[in-house]
C-alpha cells in the first residue's frame, strides 16, 4: 500500500504543476482585468457602465464550465484555434475577472466619501485622487478577498480536466484507469489540492488581520 | 458561425427536461446543505472538543478542495464502502456535503451576531438551553442569513453542470449529449448558457432585494 | 477692501429631491472679510460651503468668485475655485499617508512644487499649528484635535485666498476643542484671508468674525456685526435660536 501510494505521487505532482500554472496565469489575467472592468462599471458615462455591467453579469450568470466548453468548442468554429492550456487560462481568467472586479468595485465604493471630497477640496484631479488617495486604501481591503478568490480559482481549475488538459484532476483520472484504486488516488488528489490551498488560506488570514487593524478608527474621532 | 434557429428550437425540449434534473439536484442539494450546515455549526459550537475539532478539520478540507474531485471521490469510493446511490443521489449528496461546509460558516456568523443580551435574557427567564437555542437564538440568527442562503443556492445551481461528469442527465449533460450526437456545438451550449443567465440573473436581483429587505450590508 | 465683492451668491437654489435646502440664497462677501455662518441644524449652512467648494452642483442662481461664475464648468471657473480651501467636520485626512505626505500631496501634484519646496512649506505650516514633532506620524496615531490641525495645515499649503471651515470642532472631544479654535482665531487675526466659518460655538463666532450671518430654512434670516447679532438681534427667530443655544 505505502509503496504504491509513493508510486502514484510523481504522476499526480506532474499534474499539480499544471494546476498551479493555470491558477497563476488565470489569476493574473483576472486581476489585470478587474480594475478596468470595475472602473467601467462605476463610470459616469452610461455606455461604459452598460458594457461593464453586461460583462460582469453574463460571466457571473452563466456557469464556468459552460464558458470553458463554449471557448473550447466554439472558438474553433470561428476559426480561432487555441490549445487547451490557453483556452483554460482564458476561460477561467475571464470568469474570475468578473468576481475580481466586484471585489475592486466594492473596495472602491467602501472608501469614505470624505476622502474624495477632501481630495476635491485640494483640487486634485479625479485620476490623481483615484491613483493616490482611493486605490492605495482600497487595495488593503481587496487583498484578503483576492486571496480567498484565488482559493476558489485553484479549486475551479479542476474543470480544465474536462477540456483534456492534464492537470491534477486529469492525472487522477488517468491513474484510476491504470491502477483501479479510486480511494487512494482520489484521497491523495484531495490532499494535494488542500495542501496547495494552504498558503493562500494563510495569506488570506494574515491580510484580513492587517486590513482590520488598518481600518481601526483614528483616535479622537467620534 | 451559423446559429440554426430551427435546430435550436428542436433541442429545447431535451434541454428543458435536463433543466428539471438540474432543479432537483439544486434544491435537493440545498436542503441537505442547510441541514448539514446547521449540524456542523452546532457541532463546532456546542460539541465536545473532539467533535468540534473534527468538524473544524472537515469544514476546512471540504471548503478548500474542488467539488469535482469530491464528486469523483464519492462516486467511486462510496460503492467500495457498500453504500450505493444512483447517480443523481450521489450528485445531491456531494453538493449537500460540499455546501454544508460553507453554510456552517454562515450559520456560525449568524449565531455570533445575536446580541449577548439575548442569552442573558433567556437565562434570566430560566429557559433551558434547548429552548433558548430553538426559540430565541436560531430564529433571530436565521433571518439575516436568508439572502446569503439565496446566494449559495445560485452558486450551487451554477455548479450543477459538474454532475454531467458522473452521467447525471441534467441540462448541461443533455447539451453535451446533443453536441456529441450531432457534432453541433453552437446551439446546445449557447442555449444552456442563456438558460443559466435567464435563471440566475433574475435570481441574483431577487437576492439583492432580499438583502435590502432583511437589512444586511 | 475693494467695493466689488470677492464672493457673491445670487438667488442660489439647491434641492435634494423634494427637499428644497436653499431657496433664493443671497450673500456678498468682501475680500478679507470673516463671516460666521450660524443657524439651526438643517438650515443649509454646510450646503452653502459645499456648493461654493464644488462638492455638489446647484440647481439655480449663481455663485461668483472674483467675478467668475461657477455654474458652468470652465477653465476659468476651475482656476477661480482653486483659490478656495476647506476644512471638514471629520478632518478627512488621508489615513495611508504620513502627516507630511498629507500636507505636501496637493502642492506637489496640483501646483507642481518640488518635493523640497513642498516640504519646506509644510514644515512651516505644521510648526504654526504646533505639530512640527509629528511630521512622520500617521493620522491614526494622532488625537482628533491634532488631526484637525493637520487638516488646516493641509488646506493652507495650497495658499488659498478663501478658507471654508465647516464645524471643525464638533467631532472633537470637548478638551480638544480649544487647541483647534486657537489656530483658527490666529488665522483670522493674522492671515488676511477671506474666511467663511460655520460653527455652533457662539463665543468663538463672536470674536472671530466681522459679520455674523444667521441662516434659517435655506435663506439669510438676519446678519450684522457680531455685537449687534448677539446683544440685540432684531429677528425673533435669531433670538430664539441664541436663547436655545445658551441654555444648553
Ligand atoms: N446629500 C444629501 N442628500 C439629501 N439631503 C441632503 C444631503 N445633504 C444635505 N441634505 C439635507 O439638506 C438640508 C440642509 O443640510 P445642511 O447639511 O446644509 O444643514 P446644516 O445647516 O449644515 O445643518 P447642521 O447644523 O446639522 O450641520 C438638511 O435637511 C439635510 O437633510
Ligand atoms: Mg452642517
Amino acid at each position: 500500500m505505502t509503496a504504491s501510494v509513493v508510486d502514484l505521487l510523481p504522476n499526480l505532482l506532474r499534474g499539480a504543476t499544471v494546476t498551479v500554472e493555470v491558477t497563476v496565469a488565470a489569476g493574473a489575467l483576472a486581476l489585470a482585468l478587474s480594475l478596468p472592468v470595475a472602473l467601467a462599471r462605476m463610470s459616469p458615462a452610461w455606455p461604459l457602465r452598460v458594457i461593464g455591467t453586461t460583462y460582469v453579469e453574463v460571466l457571473r450568470g452563466t456557469s464556468a464550465l459552460v464558458q470553458l466548453f463554449y471557448l473550447f468548442f466554439i472558438l474553433p468554429l470561428l476559426g480561432i484555434r487555441l490549445d487547451p492550456l490557453p483556452t483554460a487560462i482564458a476561460g477561467l481568467g475571464l470568469n474570475f475577472s468578473a468576481y475580481a472586479s466586484e471585489i475592486v468595485r466594492g473596495a472602491i465604493a467602501g472608501i469614505d466619501r470624505g476622502q474624495w471630497e477632501a481630495a476635491h477640496a485640494l483640487h486634485l484631479s479625479r485620476a490623481a485622487t483615484l491613483a493616490r488617495i482611493v486605490l492605495p486604501q482600497a487595495v488593503a481591503v481587496m487583498l484578503p478577498s483576492f486571496a480567498s478568490l484565488m482559493i476558489q480559482l485553484l479549486k475551479s481549475t479542476a474543470l480544465v480536466s474536462l477540456i483534456t488538459l492534464s492537470d491534477l484532476t486529469f492525472s487522477g483520472q488517468a491513474l484510476i484507469t491504470t491502477t483501479g484504486r479510486p480511494f487512494a488516488v482520489w484521497g491523495l488528489v484531495l490532499v494535494i489540492y488542500y495542501v496547495l490551498s494552504l498558503p493562500l488560506a494563510w495569506a488570506s488570514n494574515r491580510l484580513e488581520a492587517r486590513a482590520t487593524a488598518y481600518r481601526a478608527r483614528p483616535a479622537g474621532a467620534i | 458561425m451559423p446559429f440554426d434557429l430551427a435546430f435550436a428550437w428542436s433541442i429545447l425540449p431535451d434541454l428543458l427536461r435536463g433543466a428539471i434534473v438540474t432543479a432537483e439536484a439544486t434544491f435537493g442539494g440545498m436542503a441537505l446543505a442547510m441541514l448539514g450546515g446547521l449540524l456542523l455549526a452546532l457541532g463546532r459550537r456546542i460539541g465536545p472538543p473532539p467533535v468540534a475539532g473534527f468538524v473544524r478539520g472537515y469544514i476546512s478540507l471540504v471548503r478548500n478542495t474542488p467539488l469535482l474531485v469530491q464528486l469523483y471521490f464519492i462516486f467511486y469510493v462510496l460503492p467500495l464502502a457498500g453504500l450505493s446511490f444512483n447517480a443523481l443521489g450521489t450528485g445531491i449528496v456531494t453538493l449537500g456535503l460540499h455546501y454544508s461546509a460553507f453554510l456552517a460558516e454562515v450559520y456560525r456568523a449568524g449565531i455570533d451576531a445575536v446580541p449577548h443580551g439575548q442569552w442573558e435574557a433567556a437565562q434570566a427567564l430560566s429557559l433551558s438551553r434547548r429552548d433558548t437555542w430553538r426559540d430565541i437564538i436560531l430564529p433571530q440568527a436565521i433571518r439575516p442569513m436568508v439572502p446569503v442562503f439565496g446566494n449559495f443556492l445560485i452558486g450551487m445551481f451554477k455548479d450543477t453542470p459538474l454532475l454531467a461528469t458522473i452521467t447525471i442527465p441534467e441540462m448541461f449533460g443533455a447539451a453535451e449529449q446533443i453536441a456529441g450526437d450531432t457534432y453541433r456545438y453552437n446551439e446546445p451550449y449557447t442555449l444552456v448558457g442563456l438558460i443559466f443567465l435567464l435563471i440566475s440573473y433574475p435570481a441574483a436581483l431577487g437576492v439583492r432585494g432580499l438583502e435590502r429587505r432583511f437589512g444586511v450590508h | 477692501m475693494s467695493t466689488e465683492p470677492l464672493i457673491r451668491f445670487r438667488g442660489l437654489r439647491k434641492a435634494f429631491g423634494a427637499n428644497v435646502v436653499l431657496e433664493d440664497f443671497n450673500m456678498d462677501i468682501a475680500d478679507g472679510e470673516r463671516i460666521a455662518l450660524i443657524g439651526p441644524s438643517g438650515s443649509g449652512k454646510t450646503t452653502v460651503l459645499r456648493l461654493l467648494m464644488g462638492l455638489d452642483t446647484f440647481d439655480g442662481g449663481e455663485i461668483e468668485v472674483g467675478g467668475v461664475p461657477l455654474s458652468r464648468p470652465s477653465e476659468q471657473a476651475k482656476l477661480a475655485r482653486r483659490q478656495i480651501g476647506m476644512v471638514f467636520q471629520h478632518f478627512n485626512l488621508f489615513p495611508h499617508m504620513t502627516v507630511m505626505a498629507n500636507v505636501t500631496e496637493a502642492p506637489r501634484r496640483v501646483l507642481g512644487l518640488s518635493n523640497a519646496e513642498a516640504q519646506a512649506r509644510a514644515t512651516g505650516l505644521l510648526r504654526m499649528v504646533g505639530l512640527e514633532a509629528k511630521l512622520n506620524a500617521l493620522p491614526r496615531q494622532l488625537s482628533g484635535g491634532q488631526q484637525q490641525r493637520v487638516a488646516i495645515a493641509r488646506a493652507l499649503a495650497m495658499r488659498p485666498r478663501i478658507m471654508l471651515f465647516d464645524e471643525v470642532t464638533s467631532a472633537l472631544d470637548p478638551e480638544l476643542v480649544g487647541e483647534v479654535l486657537r489656530v483658527v482665531r490666529q488665522l483670522a487675526r493674522e492671515s488676511g484671508m477671506t474666511m467663511l466659518i460655520v460653527t455652533h460655538e457662539m463665543s468663538f463666532a463672536r470674536d472671530v468674525s466681522d459679520r455674523v450671518v444667521f441662516m434659517e430654512r435655506g435663506r439669510v434670516a438676519e446678519q450684522g456685526p457680531p455685537d449687534m447679532i448677539f446683544r440685540n438681534p432684531s429677528n425673533e427667530r435669531t433670538r430664539a435660536f441664541l436663547q436655545a443655544i445658551l441654555e444648553r
